[in-house]
């Protein structure tokens, strides 16, 4: 499927999120990241997608990719988060203390 | 979830016909996968409002989930009318992207001449499955991120015995 650049890199840098979420948080944390973290990543992403429908400006590809992998990158934090509490809960382990 | 049994139903169907719906139709469905996550937050940004305790990241990504397989019912639903015009404007995003690449399998003209062909069922149900199992994953993402940003509530103490 074709995608744009900032979709790949939204793809890349979940792939790459996935593998740091473990090494960054360990297998145990069920703990989503504050949301002022998502909000203040999704910004730039938002921002300029907005400013290239609206034809403000034209982002080259590769500053596009780099807005969507950070954003990508960030993600699997969350996504992580809830996959594991609902792994804990259907395990009937109680996530840990914070 | 969480001590609330009761599934929200509502938010659920809310949240996947608005990004459903959305997804289908052409132009529109140029945000893609965006609809599905904002979908799933509404669903438990509406899920938040009915209940007084937190959303959870699980339950947030159980509400997005269904929301997703609301959504991909949804969109098979809305697809059906307008697989039409959602195959006239592929055919002109190829006819662009022929003009500029050399390497374009050739016969794909005829390919879209063709058109989809008489409805098949077996091959509508093969579709909403893959589609429902991708937008599940899509929206129990989007239902944590949902539950990010609108689930954490500031649980009140009981009150003291005096």
């Amino acid at each position: 499927m074709a995608v744009c650049a900032r979709c790949a890199g939204i793809y890349v840098g979940f792939l790459a999120g996935l593998l740091a979420t473990p090494v960054c948080r360990g297998f145990g944390g069920v703990r989503m990241p504050p949301a002022r973290i998502l909000a203040v990543l999704t910004s730039p992403l938002a921002l300029d997608a907005a400013a290239n429908l609206l034809g403000l400006w034209n982002t080259a590809n590769l500053p596009r990719f780099l807005i969507g992998f950070v954003w990508g990158l960030v993600l699997p934090f969350y996504f992580l988060a809830g996959i594991g509490e609902i792994a804990l809960r259907g395990l009937a382990i109680p996530p840990p203390k914070k | 979830m969480n001590g609330h049994r009761s599934v929200p139903a509502a938010p659920i169907l809310i949240g996947g016909a608005a990004a459903g719906i959305l997804s289908g139709i052409p132009l529109v469905n140029c945000l893609c996968c965006l609809w599905i996550l904002g979908g799933a937050a509404l669903a438990v940004h509406l899920a938040a409002r009915e209940r007084t305790g937190p959303v959870s990241a699980g339950d947030g990504a159980l509400i997005g989930a269904f929301t997703g397989v609301v959504a991909a019912a949804a969109n098979a639903l809305v697809g059906l009318p307008l697989q039409a015009v959602n195959a006239a404007f592929m055919r002109r995003i190829v006819e662009r992207l022929a003009a500029y690449g050399d390497n374009f399998p050739a016969g794909w003209r005829e390919w879209f001449d063709r058109g989809p062909g008489p409805f098949s069922i077996a091959w509508f149900l093969v579709g909403l499955a893959i589609s429902a199992a991708v937008f599940a994953a899509l929206g129990a993402l989007g239902g944590v991120l949902g539950a990010s940003l609108f689930g954490r509530k500031k649980v009140s103490a009981p009150p003291q015995p005096q």
